[in-house]
């Protein structure tokens, strides 16, 4: 089936876009930037499990990809690529050897007893526990697990993102899975918050 | 369990200060480099250049900082307002109040603050600070950093101090979670942390009052916060007046020694060579322990020890 009209023009707007911004368009790459921005802080934000260092892994993201931006042709949708880039930067910066930090942090003995209240803190708190947990596991089954379990993406999608096989990254996915099985055997809440996830 | 989650934890949007920052830093890394690395260290630096750059916009955004002078006068007098703030004392202590905080740098302490919209981060170089923060409920709770510690609050009051690798943290009301690699701990009213720990200077920093400030305080620490600072510009431009104008050159070497980072680490190694080459052995002594202290695991620890063998 041939691709439909508007996908070869939006494809070709890609395609432009890139063109402009390799041959070092400000303009090009600030309109890059915002067009994708979002997209490339969802992705790192699903990963990571918080805004801390963030704002250092998207500007890693757009930098690669302007370092890259010659290479691209239009084989893939602009904003498909750059999230492939993106999820590059991600795996580098969790194989780098670093010490383990709680990203997400409350106090339930100080929040009010407002229920809207209870519900922020358990979700928080359930949170906290369960990227704790992906912090433990390898980078690439963690990312795999963020994107397929957690953001919901289709498995096909975060083998394209991640640039290996559905083979491999339905075993990623099954690896970690287990393995936040195990911990959520012995801490009730995180089992409690999976449990809620199930569907009703 | 599931096969995808059916409300997954919300995405926070990072704030529009924040994007600006990298959106700053990116376009200085585009325009210092036509074809830049992707080399963290290089980043980082290009990040805090952005941040101060971007200082005017906090100030549409409606961040603040005030520093108090009690000796002085009572008025709190503005300094600054900018989303990264970095504080050194010296002989005496100073008194900041903050967005639903109050914070007391202790004397011979270097602090940096980061204050985005509503997210509060404070990190300790050296030295102690004590904080009351007012109760947080819908807002991110405030972050205290010290060496691999870290401090969450979403209200109490407390003490932090750190001395090289050890950190101490005493509360004084209300209760914190003090992460240390994987492991996290609930502190709360009358306890501290490590529980094990003698930390007779830390509690004694939580029971006192704000001391008293010296009025003599010197004149640039007392502008320090406000003032955004290029370290490796001064450390350059201090290195190529070490022979013509060593005088100067110091005065650039101290600038710079103030700021965090690998360039105020090279400053504050380099003051303390060139006042050891002007013998005045001393003050160059005390420069080296503290660049031990500052950066154990610095580029010129070796030649810091080196050195401080030779002047003992």
């Amino acid at each position: 089936m041939s691709p439909q009209p508007n996908a070869i023009a939006v494809q070709h707007d890609d395609v432009e876009l890139a063109t402009r911004c390799a041959s070092g368009d400000r303009s090009a790459q600030l309109q890059l930037f915002h067009d994708h921005k979002s997209r490339v802080h969802a992705i790192l934000y699903r990963i990571l499990g918080s805004n801390r260092e963030i704002e250092d892994l998207v500007q890693d993201t757009f930098l690669e990809v302007f370092r890259s931006i010659e290479s691209f042709r239009g084989q893939a949708r602009l904003g498909t690529w750059v999230s492939t880039i993106c999820s590059r930067v991600a795996f580098a910066h969790l194989s780098r050897k670093r010490p383990a930090v709680i990203d997400v942090e409350t106090v339930p003995e100080m929040v009010t007893d407002a229920p809207e209240s209870d519900a922020i803190a358990f979700s928080r708190e359930a949170a906290r526990r369960l990227y704790a947990v992906l912090a433990k596991l390898d980078p690439k089954y963690r990312i795999a697990f963020a994107l397929h379990v957690i953001d919901g993406r289709k498995m096909q999608d975060v083998a394209a993102l991640m640039e290996t096989t559905l083979v491999a990254t339905k075993s990623r996915v099954w690896r970690a899975r287990k393995e936040v099985s195990k911990h959520a055997r012995r801490d009730p809440f995180l089992a409690s918050y999976l449990a809620s996830q199930e569907p009703s | 369990m599931t096969d995808s989650f059916q409300t997954p934890p919300p995405i926070e949007d990072l704030s529009e200060i924040s994007w600006k920052r990298v959106e700053q830093g990116l376009m200085n890394a585009l325009d210092s480099a036509p074809a830049p690395q992707v080399a963290s260290t290089s980043l980082r630096r290009t990040r805090v250049v952005g941040a101060l750059a971007l200082a005017c916009m906090t100030v549409a955004a409606g961040g603040f900082l005030v520093v108090s002078r009690p000796d002085r006068n009572s008025d709190e007098v503005a300094v600054s307002i900018q989303s990264t703030s970095e504080i050194s004392t010296q002989d005496s202590p100073t008194s900041i109040v903050l967005r639903g905080a109050s914070l007391e740098v202790h004397s011979h302490s270097d602090v940096a603050i980061e204050q985005l919209g509503d997210n509060l981060a404070i990190q300790i170089d050296e030295g102690g600070i004590t904080m009351h923060v007012e109760p947080r409920d819908h807002e991110a709770p405030v972050t205290v950093s010290a060496g691999n510690v870290q401090i969450e609050v979403v209200g109490t009051t407390f003490s932090v101090y750190r001395e090289m690798s050890q950190t101490h943290v005493v509360v004084a009301e209300g209760i914190v979670a003090v992460s240390h690699g994987d492991k996290r701990e609930l502190v709360r009213a009358g306890e501290q942390w490590p529980a094990q720990t003698k930390t007779t200077e830390a509690s004694a920093i939580a029971s006192s009052p704000v001391q008293k400030v010296d009025p003599a305080e010197d004149q640039e620490l007392r502008q320090a916060p406000g003032k955004p600072v290029d370290a490796r510009a001064l450390f350059e431009q201090a290195a190529a007046k070490e022979h013509s104008a060593p005088t100067e050159a110091l005065q650039l070497y101290r600038r710079a020694a103030k700021t965090r980072g690998p360039w105020g680490a090279n400053a504050l190694f380099a003051q303390a060579r060139l006042l050891l080459a002007q013998s005045k052995t001393n003050k160059a002594k005390t420069l080296l322990q503290r660049y031990l202290r500052r950066f154990p695991s610095g580029p010129n620890v070796a030649d810091a020890q080196s050195l401080l063998k030779e002047i003992e």
